[in-house]
C-alpha cells in the first residue's frame, strides 16, 4: 500500500503526528509525504516549533508555601 | 501541628530533551519531594497516594493556574482542594490508571464549582463553528512564517511571560485542551476523559486553539517589531 497521500490528507493528519497520536504505518505515510512535500513540510515544521515552544516555557512549578499548606491540610485529614 | 517544607525540591523545569521533537518533552516527569515532605508523606495512611498523587503537584498547580487565568490566589485554593477531595477519595481511584488525569479531572470539577459559587459571570463559550474570516486570514499569514521563516526567528524572539499570557487569554474551552496537551503531554483520550467530551471535539478545540494561540503570538510579534507582517 504504497499510495501517494494528497496534501489535503497530510495536513488533515499533520497534528495527530506531531502529537504522537497515529498508528506506525500512518505515521510513517504522512512522514513519507513531508519528507518530499515542499508546500507542506514547513507548515509541519512550523507547528512542530510551535508544540514545542510552548511545552519549554509555562513550566512553573508550585511554591513552597502552596505545597506545605497541601501536606498540612493532608495530615489534618488524617489525623 | 509538624513544621513541613522549606524547599520545593521539583524537577528541573528546563531538562527538556531535545531529540524529540514530537514529544511535549518533561510534562510527564513528576516532581519530586524533599526529605521533609518525604517523611510527612510517610504518615499518610492511605495507601499509594503519597507515591502515585503528589508527585504531581507541579502539574495540578500549573493546570490549575492557567485554568484561572493566571490568579495566583484562586489557583492555590483550587490545588488545596483537589489534593484534599482526591485524598478523601482515594479508593475511588481505579489502579493502574493516570493518576495525574484524574487530578487534573478534580481540578477541573473543583474550579468550575468555585466560580459557580461565586455567581461570577460565566466566560464567554465558544461555538464549535464561528470560523470567521479573521481566522482564516490569520492562518495564511501564519502559513507564511512557515514558509519565510526557516531558521524560527519567529520562535525564538519570545519569552516565557508573552506566551503565558497567550494561553491565558485563549477562550476557556480551547486553553484547557491546550494546557493538558501542549503543556502537560495528557494524549487526546485522556484529554476527552478530563474535559468530558468525545474525542472529536477534543481535536477541534485543540486545532482551534492552537491557530488562537498560533496568532496571538504572530500578532505580538509583529507589534514587537519581531516580524514585518502581512501587507494587503
Amino acid at each position: 500500500m504504497n499510495e501517494h497521500m494528497s496534501c489535503s490528507d497530510a495536513l488533515d493528519q499533520l497534528w495527530a503526528l506531531i502529537d504522537n497520536e497515529l498508528c506506525t504505518d500512518d505515521a510513517q505515510r504522512v512522514q513519507e509525504h513531508l519528507d518530499r512535500c515542499r508546500r507542506c513540510y514547513p507548515q509541519y515544521d512550523f507547528d512542530r516549533a510551535y508544540r514545542q515552544l510552548v511545552a519549554m516555557q509555562c513550566r512553573e512549578t508550585a511554591p513552597a508555601e502552596l505545597r506545605r499548606k497541601v501536606f498540612m491540610r493532608l495530615l489534618e485529614e488524617s489525623s | 501541628m509538624k513544621k513541613l517544607i522549606e524547599t520545593t525540591g521539583t524537577a528541573d523545569p528546563d531538562a527538556l530533551p531535545g531529540a524529540q521533537p514530537n514529544a511535549a518533552p518533561d510534562a510527564a516527569v513528576p516532581n519530586e519531594r524533599d526529605a521533609i515532605e518525604d517523611a510527612a508523606a510517610g504518615e499518610l495512611p492511605r495507601a499509594g497516594f503519597a507515591d502515585e498523587a503528589l508527585p504531581w503537584l507541579d502539574a495540578v498547580y500549573r493546570f490549575s493556574l492557567r485554568l484561572t487565568a493566571g490568579n495566583r490566589v484562586e489557583a492555590d485554593d483550587v490545588v488545596q482542594e483537589t489534593f484534599l477531595r482526591a485524598y478523601r477519595h482515594w479508593d475511588t481511584f481505579r489502579r493502574g490508571t493516570s493518576a495525574r488525569a484524574w487530578l487534573f479531572t478534580i481540578a477541573r470539577n473543583v474550579f468550575l464549582r468555585s466560580r459557580e459559587r461565586l455567581a461570577r459571570k460565566p466566560e464567554t463559550l465558544v461555538s464549535e463553528l464561528d470560523y470567521d474570516v479573521a481566522e482564516v486570514s490569520a492562518e495564511d499569514a501564519l502559513r507564511d512564517i512557515g514558509e519565510q521563516d526557516p531558521e524560527r526567528k519567529f520562535f525564538a524572539s519570545f519569552i516565557d511571560e508573552e506566551v503565558t499570557r497567550a494561553v491565558e487569554r485563549l477562550p476557556p474551552e480551547f486553553r484547557e485542551v491546550v494546557v493538558l496537551s501542549d503543556i502537560e503531554g495528557l494524549n487526546y483520550a485522556e484529554i476527552a476523559d478530563v474535559v468530558g467530551v468525545p474525542l472529536g471535539t477534543v481535536k477541534s478545540r485543540l486545532y482551534r486553539g492552537r491557530r488562537q494561540l498560533q496568532r496571538s503570538l504572530y500578532e505580538y510579534a509583529v507589534e514587537m517589531g519581531y516580524l514585518s507582517g502581512r501587507t494587503e
